[in-house]
């Protein structure tokens, strides 16, 4: 079993044989052909989409619409113009909360979270309660690091306007049921978004199938460029929502006293847009899609099954989440009792091995887990066995160095 | 004894880095002594309130009680959720604060702090006096790690505050 997609399409790793990247769940590597579709961009095509009335000007309006209906191509969604341009997930959830939230949710209501939320879910949603009076529910996990559906049935009834959850958990790795939650959800009349970031670089998502309301991703885990990322909503909702940022593009027209806002999608993209980054975006769905999203989530289904196998070898490890690989992404969170996440991170990357050691960013997840912090290794298209093997062997370097630690 | 910068001869200065930049540096093992048998973890009876300081890009925490008597540090301990450089950190550091006053354990947590920046040259008396908090020198090839030490320093700094 060797790549799928060969080393050299990734020239940060092309430069350093060595690496042993396992910190895709972070941030991707970015393929050549991402590079190089920026790179055309800014040297032929850069001019202000929607303002010049000259040739450039309209080659890069063209290239930034192209880009918008590639990506959503990439994700199922026949609309292009509710895929809508954001920095990343984490604007695309304050742009929920405050496009829609705030006009929508009131004292009295509630909104669903679960534990293993990313910040940018959790505490956006937090503060969308705080700010309206709304009451903030955390649906609990089972001790596998899934959803407990049964704590979600619980907390759902009619005062619930908003449910929010990881498409995949960034975390645990666990891919959740999807469309069984929208359908729980929908049917209590609340709206669903789904946070897609740890799902779009890994799986086939169409998110019209899935069903959710609203769906948001980053561009960069993508191996697209940092600064671009995608939210995707509903037509019906994004169309009675008000802007949550005024500026240039989003007008129609402006009178010394009030203002008329634009169509979809430019309502919600004020200012000059980042269209570089997005046409940069789409060559990385591009990349994907030429790929195979079906032959990527075989790739890491066979990296994970290994990962998996190899670290519950080690005398003392603690792995979170599903423990099949089919039931995961390829992420696998683990800790030791003996040998802190920092600690071991250090000591892999002398072993040229990256892996994220912290809290992932969802605080709330590691109190439920009892630990202040796990090390995580993800996999994806470039990834080897040969990259976990040299995992492996860093660990048990580790453990050795910390063998002789008692505690008090 | 007396820890005022004037006391201090200014040459010779000695490179704080250790050359060798490999891992085996950094978990030296007068580091891993100190994790593995922490000194002053735990609580004080009797203490002033203490102080809690969390490292809000890992999430480890530390609580630091220091009691201070006339002026001198008499008695101090800590408890943590944290990874061995900051455990250590904290044994090496309270063991050697405790029985200095308050101004010259400030000055002790400067020079800790100073200690791990690129560059960093310690007087051969600052060496002494920093004894085996020396071993965090090696901090300075792993950047990563700085916040590491500052969450200890940090939360001895705001524990003897009150008492500056």
């Amino acid at each position: 079993m060797t790549s799928l997609a060969p080393r050299s399409d990734f020239p940060l790793l092309a430069g350093a044989p060595a690496l042993h990247y396992l910190d895709s769940a972070a941030t991707a590597q970015k393929p050549q052909v991402v590079l190089d579709a920026l790179e055309q961009f800014y040297q032929r095509d850069n001019a202000n989409p929607h303002r010049g009335a000259y040739e450039l000007s309209a080659r890069a309006t063209e290239r930034y619409h192209d880009a918008r209906a590639t990506i959503a191509r990439f994700i199922g969604a026949t609309d292009a113009d509710c895929t809508l341009f954001v920095r990343g997930t984490t604007e695309a959830m304050n742009l929920v909360a405050y496009g829609w939230g705030d006009a929508h949710v009131g004292a009295g209501d509630a909104i669903v979270v679960t534990a293993m939320d990313h910040h940018a879910s959790f505490v956006t949603f937090q503060q969308l309660a705080r700010r309206t009076g709304a009451e903030f529910r955390i649906v609990e996990l089972t001790d596998d690091g899934c959803i407990d559906m049964a704590s979600l049935r619980s907390m759902l009834d009619s005062r619930v306007k908003l449910v929010a959850f990881p498409h995949v958990s960034n975390a645990l790795g666990t891919i959740n049921p999807v469309a069984e939650i929208v359908t729980m959800a929908h049917a209590v009349g609340a709206v669903v978004v789904c946070d897609g970031a740890q799902a779009v670089p890994h799986l086939a998502v169409d998110v019209e199938a899935l069903g959710v309301d609203f769906y948001a991703f980053s561009g960069h885990k993508v191996g697209g460029p940092m600064g671009i990322g995608v939210l995707w909503g509903r037509r019906t909702l994004l169309e009675t929502m008000s802007p949550w940022q005024f500026g240039g593009d989003m007008i129609e027209i402006v009178g010394d006293q009030a203002t008329t806002f634009n169509i979809l999608p430019h309502r919600f993209e004020a200012g000059t847009p980042n269209a570089a980054d997005a046409v940069g975006l789409a060559a990385a769905c591009d990349y994907l899609t030429a790929l195979g999203m079906d032959r990527v989530r075989a790739h890491e289904v066979e990296l994970t099954a290994l990962l998996l196998d190899g670290l519950q070898l080690l005398d003392g490890i603690r792995i979170f989440g599903p423990m099949t690989a089919q039931a995961r992404s390829g992420v696998v969170s683990f800790a030791f009792e003996d040998v802190h996440a920092h600690d071991l991170a250090t000591i892999l990357d002398e072993h040229g091995v990256c892996v994220r050691a912290g809290h992932h960013c969802a605080q709330p997840l590691m109190r439920r887990l009892g630990v202040p912090a796990t090390a995580r290794a993800s996999v994806w298209v470039h990834s080897t066995p040969d990259d976990l093997r040299a995992l492996m062997t860093a660990l048990q370097h580790a453990k050795a160095l910390f063998a002789d630690v008692a505690f008090r | 004894m007396s820890l005022s910068a004037d006391s201090l001869p200014p040459v010779p200065l000695v490179a704080s880095a250790p050359p060798d930049p490999s891992v085996a540096s950094l978990y030296q093992e007068i580091i891993l002594s100190h994790y593995r048998a922490p000194k002053h973890k735990g609580a004080l009876q009797g203490a002033a309130a203490g102080v809690e300081h969390q490292n809000p890009l890992c999430g480890d925490t530390i609580s630091m009680q220091v009691l201070v008597d006339d002026g001198r540090i008499a008695d101090a301990a800590f408890g943590a959720r944290a990874c061995s450089i900051t455990q250590a950190t904290a044994s090496m550091l309270l063991s050697r604060v405790i029985g200095l006053t308050v101004a010259e354990a400030t000055q002790v947590v400067a020079q800790v702090e100073r200690l791990i920046e690129p560059g960093a040259l310690l007087s051969e008396a600052e060496a002494v006096t920093l004894g085996d908090l020396r071993a965090l020198a090696s901090v300075v090839r792993f950047p990563a790690r700085k916040a590491c030490v500052r969450l200890v320093t940090g939360a001895v700094s705001d524990a003897i505050a009150p008492a500056r």
